[in-house]
């Protein structure tokens, strides 16, 4: 899958904190840097 | 990436950095995170994103092969993967604007591909805060 473009409008994803409880990507304001890591160590 | 060195630069610009892990939320909270870090167990994101598997042949590439022989001169030592984490899963880095229109996309190809910190922040400069940050 390519994904999105640049220019595309994001979808509102989903996504979980640390302590279970879920966030989506329209419960933050202004401009956002999404860092996807491969792994967490 | 050297991003909490920066992050003040970026907050600047008004941009708020939000990490993202294939991790389990219970993985999460055991761990010490510098930055704001969500995590997407099912990898719905990552596949949205159009963030590839690599091949085992990755890791044998030299760049790869430097790449984490400068982190362990670093101090980073190899600690062992989270239950349920892709060894193969590769990461990704983009810029939202405000109203979630991708401004900036950089999909790895292999773990070494990944822009510095100072490219990042150019691309704020250009994308979101012309007259904002200094790099």
């Amino acid at each position: 899958m390519p994904g999105p473009r640049v220019g595309d409008t994001i979808a509102d994803l989903s996504f979980f904190r640390p302590d279970g409880s879920a966030v989506l990507l329209s419960d933050y304001s202004g401009p956002l840097l999404l860092i996807f890591l491969r792994h967490l160590r | 990436m050297q991003v909490q060195e920066r992050l003040p630069e970026i907050r600047q610009a008004g941009v708020t950095v939000v990490v993202i892990t294939q991790s389990k939320p219970e993985a999460l909270s055991a761990a010490s995170l510098p930055l704001p870090t969500v995590c997407d167990p099912a990898r719905v994101a990552y596949r949205y994103f159009g963030l590839d598997r690599g091949r085992w042949s990755m890791f044998f590439r030299w760049s790869v092969l430097l790449r984490y022989l400068r982190l362990i001169f670093t101090g980073w030592r190899p600690s062992g993967w989270e239950s349920g984490e892709d060894l193969l899963q590769l990461g990704g880095d983009f810029i939202l604007s405000a109203s979630r229109q991708l401004l900036y996309a950089h999909r790895s190809n292999d773990p070494a591909d990944r822009p510095s910190i100072g490219d990042i922040i150019h691309q704020i400069q250009l994308l979101i805060a012309p007259k904002g940050i200094e790099s």
